[in-house]
Order: structure tokens, then C-alpha cells, then sequence
């Protein structure tokens, strides 16, 4: 059995029993809400409605992809632990670098899921939006750059995902895990605005150059401003750059994630 | 447990009853606006959502002016409210309805507020630069609480040059430069217009517009031939006639010719153009 195929149906228990917990489909539902209520959300502007509904329904998006992360995804590998379930797992002939591979697909194949669905609301929310008012107040919505902006969205989620499966499997327990996760988190967010209050040629600059290789700034993927634009999708080099940057820093964590996994002492 | 049930209901009537006292209570308070977190600590908090920051305070800004007492005093909010917006239009620049909001609610209120309200709709300016209002804006607050008509004037040229403000922002700019001695300046702008106009209505208007800008420039023409061979510029108007000039020259269209030594300046004369109105 080649190894994909193992990685594979790890990877679909993973994502079949994400579908059937209660809290995810709770998620689901909670998002969907939300982003109903971008209808409501949408009559407290009175010039720039098409941008604000599209700004608030990409945050319901990043919310509800941001829950998921937290608060299902960092404790999938302490759930299987916990309950014992990983030796089970491992005496099947699948290796613990193939089980976080497998881990790492389900729950992919979950977030995607969820962000696909929210994804499609919220352009269908936006369409209803745009054709309930007159042009002046929502001149463009252009869909390519509505799927760039989902697909940054995605991947800068999909970063955090393998993060959490690199700190997953070097501590034991699911709220240490998502301590860790909030804080990488929080220096991903922070660290943009730190070096932009910093001259870029001093040493702290450099210092901070550096680190951003290892805490991506993950606001190069945030395209929420073109929604609304009528600008041309062919932004240059630089942006497709900043997607390939973020896919090789996934699979370099995963790649980790899984070595340092294979290492772990389980007793 | 029956002693717990008969605890319950008085505990129950209590909580309703204060309730019901500290909502009447919320009721009767004047809002307030709370002060608002830095942009550099909010950009880090709201993170990829940091633009739905930006409209949640919007909201909070918008609700609090909608709701406020009518004898609130400006002055006891204004900081405050220059704070919000400063926020704002730093987490999103390219939300329009910041700059309409703070336009509308500080710039009346002191030179120093409308000069804040200028650094504010700099950054819209810089963000969406298509936007002809935004640049009209700090042409206005030039004009108006700055007394600035020059300046004035070259944020109304710059709302021109979006090509998406009304054929008038122009006519505008031109009578403002006129206001403060940019006679040369005023009428190139009217010639070039001309020369895009096709509407016959405007076209005789910026005709003419044009004869009057014609006549005050040979009034300055007449000035300088008159410090070439004086050294120095007349007191008065007069001392060009008969010399430099044959007559002064009538205004008409609501213009009039004001010389404050050493500017000549152009204005259109509102008591005049009002008078036009009610002889017609």
C-alpha cells in the first residue's frame, strides 16, 4: 500500500469525524449566521457599502476559520493520545510522520471545506447586496479578485493549521497547543507593525527582517481591498511571490511537524 | 429542596426589580463616547479583520453623533471624536464614509480642527485618489475656516484632475485663484476648459468668465508697465489712467476688480449676483 494511500485514509476518518461532531456543524451554522447578518451590518454605511459588507464578510470568514483552528484542529493529535487511540493508529503499518501527514489532510480537508461553503454565502450575500442597491454605492465586484482574496484567506489559515501540527507534536496536550498557537499567532500579527515603526536599515530592522522568515506576515495574502475594485487581477510577480512563499513555509512546518513527531517520546 | 424554591421566587422578583432600575437608569445617561485604543495596538488586535475595526468604530462614531444631546457642547467630544478618526482612516484608508463623518462633524468647529480634518482627508486622498470629494473637502476647509483661497484653489485643480468631479469644481477653482491674485492661473484653467466643454450653456458662461479674467489681466499687464517705469507699483488704480491704461474697465457678470497693493485680486461679487437674481 503505497504511502499516500495511508496518509489518505488517516486523512478521511480525520475529516469524517470532524463532520460529525456537533461543535463543527455548531460552527457551520454559527458562521452562516453571521454572515446573514452582513444585511444588517450593511444599512450603518451610507457610501461605501460594497466594501464594508465585503471587508465584514471575509472577517466572518477569517472568524469562523480561526475558531476551527483553535478550538478543533489543536486538539486532534491530544484527543488521539489522550484516549490512547494513536497506538491503534501506529500498529497499523503507518509511520508517525504518515500520521501527521494524515492528521494534517483531515483537518485541511475540513478548514477547506468550511471556507468553501462560507466562501460561496458570502459572494451569494455580496451579489444580493450589490443588485439591492444602486450602482453609486456599489460600483464593482469583480470575482476573480473575490477568489484571490478567498484563496489568500485559505492559505494563510492553512499556514496556522500546519503550525498547530508542528506544536502538536512537540507538547503534550491540547491547551498548551493552543497557547502556543494564539502566541505564533499574535507575532505574526504584530510583527508587521513593529517593523514598520523600525528603520528597515538599523540592526533591530535586519533582526526583525529575519524573523519574519520564521513568523510570516501573513498580511501580503489580504487582498480584501480589490474586491470592490475594478483593477486588473495581473498584479505582477509580487503576489503570486507571496503565495509561493507561504506554500514552501507549509511544507517546510509540515515537513518538521513530522519529523519532530516521529521523535516524540509517547510515554 | 421546597426551602430552596421559596428562596428562588423573592431572589428572582429582586433581580427583576433592579433590572428594571438600572435600565431606567442607562436610559436617562447622555452617551458618551469612550476614548478608543491606538491604530498600531488595534492593527495587532484585529488582525486580518483590522479593516472591520475600522467600521466598528465608524458605527460607534456614527451612533454616538445620531444620539448625542442637543446641548452637548462640540468641544467636550471633539478630541475624542478626532481620536476615532484618526484610528480610522489609519486600520482603513480607503473607507470612504470616515472622511464624509469627520468632514461633517469637526471641521466647522475650530481652524485647529479643520486643520486635523485636512491631515485626515490627506490620507483618503492618498488612498483613493479617483475620489473627487475628498480633495473638494480640503479645498473647502482651505477656503472656509482657513481663510486660504489659494490653496484652496489647488485642492479643487486636484479634485478636477480625477476626471470624475462636476464640470462646476472647475469654474470654482478658478474664481478662488481670481480671489487671490492668480488671475494668469484662473484664466488658462477657464481657456482649457472651454476647450473640453461641449454643453453651449456652459460654454457661454466660460466665455464669459473668460472676457472678465481678459480685462483684469490687462489691468495687471498695466501694473507692471507701471513699475517698470515707476520702481515701484501705483497706490491706487487710477494712477494707471491715462498712462498705462485708457479707462479702468467695467466688471460685469458679478465680477469685481479690488486692488490690495501689491495684489490685484478677482472676486465674484455675492451682492451683485444676488441682485442679478431678483432684477430677473
Amino acid at each position: 500500500m503505497p504511502a499516500w494511500h495511508r496518509v489518505s485514509a488517516l486523512g478521511r476518518i480525520i475529516f469524517l469525524d470532524g463532520l460529525r461532531r456537533h461543535a463543527l456543524v455548531g460552527l457551520v451554522l454559527l458562521s452562516l449566521a453571521a454572515e446573514v447578518s452582513g444585511f444588517l451590518f450593511m444599512d450603518f454605511f451610507g457610501r461605501d457599502i460594497g466594501r464594508a459588507s465585503s471587508d465584514f464578510l471575509f472577517s466572518v470568514i477569517w472568524a469562523g476559520g480561526l475558531m476551527f483552528l483553535f478550538f478543533h484542529a489543536v486538539q486532534v493529535i491530544s484527543w488521539d493520545e489522550e484516549r490512547k487511540v494513536i497506538y491503534t493508529i501506529l500498529s497499523r503499518p503507518l509511520s508517525r510522520a504518515e500520521y501527521v501527514l494524515g492528521v494534517f489532510t483531515g483537518l485541511l480537508a475540513l478548514l477547506i471545506g468550511l471556507q468553501l461553503l462560507l466562501g460561496t454565502a458570502g459572494y451569494a450575500t455580496l451579489l444580493v447586496i450589490k443588485h439591492s442597491l444602486a450602482t453609486f454605492y456599489f460600483q464593482h465586484l469583480s470575482l476573480a479578485h473575490y477568489l484571490l482574496t478567498w484563496a489568500g484567506l485559505a492559505v494563510m489559515q492553512t499556514a496556522l493549521l500546519a503550525v498547530i501540527m508542528l506544536f502538536s507534536g512537540m507538547v503534550r496536550g491540547g491547551f498548551p497547543v493552543l497557547l502556543l498557537s494564539v502566541a505564533y499567532y499574535g507575532i505574526c500579527a504584530g510583527l508587521p507593525v513593529v517593523r514598520d515603526s523600525v528603520d528597515a536599515h538599523s540592526a533591530a530592522g535586519y533582526l526583525l527582517q529575519i524573523l519574519t522568515a520564521l513568523f510570516p506576515d501573513f498580511s501580503r495574502l489580504d487582498f480584501k481591498d480589490m474586491v470592490v475594485s475594478n483593477l486588473s487581477v495581473t498584479h505582477g510577480m509580487q503576489v503570486w511571490m507571496n503565495f509561493g512563499l507561504v506554500l514552501l513555509y507549509i511544507g517546510i512546518v509540515t515537513g518538521f511537524a513530522s519529523r519532530i513527531y516521529a521523535r516524540r517520546d509517547l510515554q | 429542596m421546597r426551602w430552596y424554591r421559596w428562596l428562588l421566587l423573592p431572589v428572582m422578583a429582586a433581580y427583576v426589580a433592579l433590572f428594571i432600575q438600572v435600565e431606567s437608569g442607562h436610559r436617562d445617561t447622555t452617551p458618551e463616547l469612550t476614548p478608543t485604543l491606538p491604530a498600531r495596538m488595534q492593527q495587532v488586535a484585529w488582525s486580518y479583520m483590522h479593516q472591520l475595526g475600522a467600521e466598528m468604530l465608524y458605527i460607534k462614531a456614527a451612533v454616538f453623533l445620531g444620539g448625542r444631546s442637543p446641548n452637548t457642547k462640540p468641544e467636550s467630544y471633539a478630541p475624542t471624536l478626532a481620536d476615532h478618526f484618526d484610528v480610522m482612516s489609519k486600520l482603513h484608508p480607503k473607507l470612504i464614509d470616515t472622511y464624509f463623518l469627520c468632514e461633517s462633524s469637526l471641521s466647522w468647529l475650530s481652524p485647529d480642527n479643520a486643520r486635523f480634518v485636512n491631515s485626515i482627508l490627506d490620507r483618503g486622498i492618498a488612498a483613493r485618489p479617483k475620489q473627487w470629494m475628498l480633495p473638494f473637502f480640503e479645498g473647502f476647509n482651505h477656503w472656509r475656516y482657513l481663510n486660504d483661497p489659494k490653496t484652496a484653489a489647488s485642492y479643487l485643480w486636484r479634485a478636477v484632475d480625477t476626471h470624475t468631479a462636476p464640470r462646476w469644481v472647475g469654474q470654482l477653482a478658478t474664481i478662488l485663484a481670481a480671489e487671490n491674485g492668480d488671475i494668469y492661473g484662473g484664466l488658462a484653467w477657464l481657456q482649457a476648459m472651454l476647450e473640453k466643454e461641449t454643453d453651449p450653456d456652459l460654454r457661454a458662461r466660460y466665455k464669459a468668465d473668460i472676457t472678465e479674467f481678459r480685462k483684469a489681466m490687462h489691468v495687471l499687464q498695466a501694473i507692471h508697465q507701471y513699475q517698470k517705469v515707476h520702481g515701484h507699483k501705483p497706490a491706487h488704480l487710477s494712477e494707471l489712467v491715462p498712462h498705462f491704461l485708457t479707462a479702468l474697465p467695467t466688471m460685469s457678470h458679478g465680477f469685481t476688480l479690488t486692488y490690495d497693493p501689491p495684489r490685484l485680486n478677482l472676486k465674484r461679487s455675492r451682492e451683485k449676483q444676488q441682485r442679478k437674481k431678483e432684477q430677473s
